[in-house]
């Protein structure tokens, strides 16, 4: 089941955040390491991840470092700042009350 | 990931993400960031990683085995979208140039007469100093012709990491310098020289540097299709303005009761006319067209006429040259292209 695009694209911020609070990496591991995730349910683009990176570069949530990865290459890693940590906890929680009522309505509508 | 890449695909996604850049104005780091990623991408290709979709296995296939006419076309590259931010700076740059060049002329004319202040005028002439300018032009020419400009493109042209403000600030000063350099010699302790005194073939040098550097320009930034059209087109809209600016000129000095021959003639000649005497109006209109030709304007006009030559040329053009082949298409059953 492929889950609806809106619903992704409300998320995309956070699913970022998310995957760089575990690990700093450059834009290809991280589309990588989402789509990976996914498992399917949805499938991101080059095109809908680096403008979100630019994004919250500037936003402060992430910082940016050019730097050697373990492929010998120079690639752009991003960091998640702790600006960027706060958001997330923020969003995540946003996410878990919005889960919840979702949740609620469910179980009342099957009874 | 420990394939190595061709030296020829390197320059190949270089190439492809110098298109990129330019055509959305992406500067020096968003390039090498997009360059990474197409060398992760083909790297993941070449070693399985990447799985191929549908859409790809078609874009493919018809690569190699449908339509010749479509791969080849989708090699050449595209020219500069005209609203771009790229796009602007190379107009800025040009003012920037003709700017400059202009300035250094007054310079080289100062100078000539701060020779004849000491008493050594006769080691200037404007021939040497024409010749001196043009020798510094025709390097210049010589280096941007001779520059790989395709392949410094993949890590942004200079131009592109100069921020806008600053281009702007360096055209203002050096439109100011341009005028007022001749007007300040007096700073010398020499009697300064009235604007009235400088040569008008200074401004045909300026326009036809304008002229010259605008060609090289829309050359330089169209490498696929190097062709002598630019220039040649460049050089009659040259020819057009400076036909065009005489003709103006001629009229208002047809007009002015001030001009030395047959000047007022077409004013005396109005039938029931209100003033019989010399009108001022004309001798200020002339005076105000002779301003705007020596301050400089007029190349800054002429910069506006190359972006007018390159949206017919690169863009109405190419539409229309599009759109006869897809009709041709159709007449032959075959699918349009849109590229």
């Amino acid at each position: 089941m492929k889950l609806d695009k809106e619903l992704v694209g409300a998320s995309t911020s956070l699913l970022v955040l998310s995957t760089l609070a575990r690990e700093a990496t450059y834009g290809y591991r991280l589309i990588k390491a989402i789509n990976k995730e996914a498992d399917g349910l949805f499938e991101w683009q080059e095109g809908t991840v680096y403008p979100i990176l630019h994004k919250l570069e500037k936003e402060g949530l992430v910082r940016a470092q050019w730097q050697t990865a373990d492929t010998g290459r120079r690639r752009k890693y991003y960091y998640i700042t702790a600006g960027g940590r706060e958001a997330l906890g923020q969003g995540v929680e946003q996410w878990e009350r919005w889960h919840g009522m979702v949740m609620k309505l469910g179980e009342a509508r099957n009874g | 990931m420990d394939k190595q890449l061709s030296p020829e695909t390197e320059a190949a996604l270089r190439d492809a993400v110098r298109e990129i850049g330019t055509a959305r104005g992406l500067d020096e780091e968003a390039q090498e960031e997009l360059y990474a990623h197409l060398e992760d991408k083909a790297l993941g290709y070449l070693s399985g990683d990447e799985s191929l979709s549908e859409a790809d296995a078609v874009v493919l296939a018809r690569k190699h085995f449908g339509m010749v006419g479509m791969a080849r076309r989708s090699t050449v590259r595209s020219p500069i979208p005209v609203w771009s931010p790229a796009f602007a700076r190379i107009v800025v740059i040009l003012a920037i140039l003709d700017a400059a060049l202009g300035v250094v002329f007054s310079g080289l004319r100062g100078s000539g007469y701060v020779l004849r202040g000491i008493g050594l005028g006769s080691l200037y002439s404007d021939a040497l100093a024409l010749s001196v300018l043009l020798i510094a032009f025709g390097l210049c020419l010589v280096f941007a012709n001779r520059t790989d400009w395709t392949r410094s493109g993949s890590t942004g042209t200079w131009h592109l990491r100069v921020k806008m403000r600053w281009l702007v600030l360096a055209l203002g000063l050096l439109m100011i310098l341009r005028w007022v350099v001749p007007g300040r010699l007096d700073l010398f302790g020499l009697p300064g020289i009235s604007r009235q005194e400088l040569p008008e073939k200074l401004e045909w040098l300026g326009l036809a540097i304008a002229v010259l550097w605008a060609g090289t320009w829309v050359r330089c930034i169209r490498q696929a299709n190097r062709s002598a059209a630019p220039l040649a087109a460049c050089a009659a809209m040259w020819v057009v303005l400076r036909l065009s600016f005489d003709g103006a000129r001629s009229f208002f000095g047809w007009l002015s009761p001030y001009h030395d021959v047959g000047g007022g003639m077409a004013w005396m000649l109005v039938p029931g006319r209100l003033f019989r005497e010399p009108n001022d109006f004309f001798a200020i209109s002339k005076s105000l067209l002779r301003i705007l030709w020596n301050s400089g304007a007029a190349p800054l006009a002429f910069i506006v006429l190359i972006i007018v030559l390159y949206v017919v040329q690169f863009h109405l053009v190419q539409a229309i040259r599009m759109y006869v082949r897809n009709c041709r298409n159709t007449q032959r059953g075959m699918p349009w292209v849109l590229d």
